[in-house]
């Protein structure tokens, strides 16, 4: 049985449909309209333990509403879903002594208190016994350099502070499965980076399955193996981040700058490369040239050779597709559902 | 590492996750010192506007109902006392606003139960203003207002119990409203309802044998007497005997179907909310 099992899982809301001005919101009083709007869609879902998946899709697109149905704080509308074989909803205590949440825009800090009382706090909502509390915190401190921060209240931490110390209490109980809702968001490098090495060693080291939705594809590139992709409420693409690099993100190109302008150079190039459509290159400067084709099917080395041979070359970069230019693609063509599967 | 050996002590033993709840309830009062003196004198003033009110009345007359201007002016200080106690359990407020900003969230995703929760966070708060008030606002009465003490000591024991139920019912009652509110969404309306309900039918305002028979009878009716009236009517003496019981019976009846009530509501509650933001 997988950690995360979810059939079917359909979650929607009920909105109330108000046309602009007085008379029509008199006419709601009378008459109340409504819409559904379905935020997530029949989704299927599986998590094997110790995986490190990336959720990713544009705003919008049933991220959130998923993971709070995965951690049992909405109900979904039809579908199930069962983590751990429980129903995260139905045992909602239950469910919730096994994982760690961290959504980014929400603090579960107490506000008022300095960072070290929340934790306390949280040591004891979760049974925490005392030789397992001391250890925990002492390496969540270590890790995430929390020192003297843990002795600020909540509130005068700056954002980068705070979300070291929401992570902190997120794993302070030492749960197997981590769901981290935007845990990068609005952090400088350096913060970002830290948060990342951190939630690698608990996925790699201990074996704690991790969730991640991100719209930062650092985070996605440097955590996650799977990535699954939803859209309007659709799950369009699940499987390896290769397998989506590969299917999706195939061009490369060729940056080429040239010694002195060469008018010429786009044809000299055409003809070096009679395999490619002419289309693939182009000179958006008289001194450049950039020749994009798909690398599974044209290898990229002779390509490069021959370029270099036939024309006066100064400097020379390649381009891998990145996640980033791969999702972007995908945000603007929307795949179909049933062609995505891998 | 540096952060090791000052971790240590933070956290001598693990706490029940209750009493961590409720001492946080307490922590939290005390680290806004500025909020618990200003309701303290918010609830001064309404003592002395009652206190010259009533005044004015017994300037003129020795008796009204069943009252004289001692046990009214001991009413009067005692209600404004245990206000301070009663309030601050401000379940309403703090589920109100979870629920609002869907903070909610972060509560659903903790292992605890949030009616057993709220009501720990809920003491610890009252313990913390309602006591400090209290304690100043009978320093105030009995030096200076002469209020009238218990009439016995049975009474005055018997009393406290009777505050705490009334203190258990006020925070159901708060909790029920602010369940409502995940259904409906309207706050404002529904914490107006139940701060009007009570302060009208558990004596808060005037008391309730001053009222016409027929709203008293319905104020009987409610759960809400049992906030107020039923503590202050032992202290001072209405209550006794078989009555006493009874009164005390009813309050206890009341917590346990109010219990009741939140816990049938609590499940239907959640699944109707729709958490609020991202």
């Amino acid at each position: 049985m997988s950690l995360i099992e979810a059939q079917q899982l359909t979650r929607s809301f009920r909105i109330p449909d108000k046309g602009p001005g007085f008379a029509a919101a008199v006419r709601h009083l009378v008459r109340p309209r409504f819409m559904e709007r379905t935020a997530v869609d029949r989704i299927d879902l599986r998590v094997e333990a110790g995986e490190s998946v990336a959720y990713v899709g544009p705003n919008g697109a049933g991220k959130s509403t998923t993971l709070k149905m995965l951690t049992g704080i909405l109900a979904p509308t039809s579908g199930q879903v069962r983590v751990r074989g429980l129903d995260p909803h139905r045992d909602r205590i239950a469910n919730a002594r096994h994982i760690g949440v961290v959504f980014g825009q929400r603090s579960q800090l107490w506000w008022d208190l300095p960072v070290f009382e929340s934790l306390r706090l949280l040591g004891d909502i979760y049974d925490v016994p005392q030789a397992d509390f001391t250890r925990n915190l002492g390496e969540l401190s270590e890790l995430l350099e929390l020192g003297e921060l843990l002795r600020v209240p909540a509130r005068q931490l700056s954002l980068g502070q705070r979300m070291r110390c929401e992570v902190a209490a997120a794993l302070l109980h030492g749960p197997d499965l981590v769901y981290l809702d935007e845990p990068t968001l609005g952090l400088d490098v350096a913060v970002k980076d830290n948060v990342r090495r951190f939630i690698r060693h608990i996925n790699r080291e201990r074996g704690v399955t991790v969730m991640l939705t991100s719209h930062d594809l650092g985070d996605i590139e440097d955590l996650c193996e799977r990535m699954v992709m939803i859209d309007e409420g659709r799950i369009i693409f699940d499987g390896p981040l290769r397998t989506m690099r590969e299917r999706f993100g195939r061009d490369c190109a060729i940056h080429l700058s040239l010694r002195g302008q060469l008018p010429d150079a786009l044809e000299v190039a055409r003809k070096t490369l009679p395999e490619l459509p002419a289309a693939c290159s182009t000179q958006p400067e008289p001194h450049e040239l950039v020749v994009q084709f798909d690398m599974t099917q044209v290898p990229v080395g002779p390509v490069v050779g021959r370029l270099l041979a036939a024309l006066p070359v100064q400097d020379l970069r390649i381009q891998e597709p990145s996640i980033e230019s791969i999702l972007r693609e995908l945000y603007k063509s929307r795949p179909k559902p049933q062609d995505a599967r891998p | 590492m540096s952060g090791a050996a000052s971790l240590e002590g933070l956290r001598m033993a693990p706490r029940s996750r209750y009493l961590a709840l409720a001492l946080t309830g307490a922590q939290r009062m005390i680290a806004y010192p500025r909020t618990v003196l200003l309701n303290l004198l918010a609830n001064l003033v309404w003592l002395a506007v009652s206190y010259q009110l009533w005044g004015a009345v017994f300037s003129s007359t020795a008796q009204v109902g069943s009252f004289d201007w001692a046990r009214m002016r001991t009413y009067v200080l005692l209600a404004q006392s245990l206000a301070l106690f009663l309030n601050a359990t401000d379940s309403v407020y703090r589920m109100v606003i979870l629920v609002r900003m869907g903070d909610i969230a972060t509560e659903l995703l903790r292992p605890y139960d949030i009616l057993r929760g709220q009501l720990a966070l809920s003491t610890g708060s009252a313990l913390v203003s309602g006591g400090l008030g209290a304690v100043v606002i009978a320093a105030v009465g009995f030096v200076w207002l002469d209020a009238l003490p218990p009439v016995s000591m049975g009474a005055a024991v018997l009393f406290g119990v009777s505050v705490l139920l009334g203190f258990l019912i006020r925070f159901l009652v708060g909790f029920i409203s602010a369940l409502i509110t995940f259904w409906t969404m309207n706050w404002l309306g529904v914490s107006w309802l139940q701060m009007a309900l009570v302060s009208i039918l558990s004596g808060a305002l005037i008391p309730l044998e001053l009222y016409p028979e027929w709203l008293r009878s319905l104020a009987l009716v409610f759960p809400f007497h049992g906030i107020l009236h039923t503590p202050l009517a032992i202290y001072l003496g209405d209550l006794q005997g078989d009555a006493l019981s009874r009164a005390l019976a009813v309050q206890a009846f009341w917590v346990v179907a109010l219990w009741g009530l939140a816990r049938l509501m609590w499940r239907p509650g959640v699944r109707a909310l729709e958490i609020q933001g991202g």
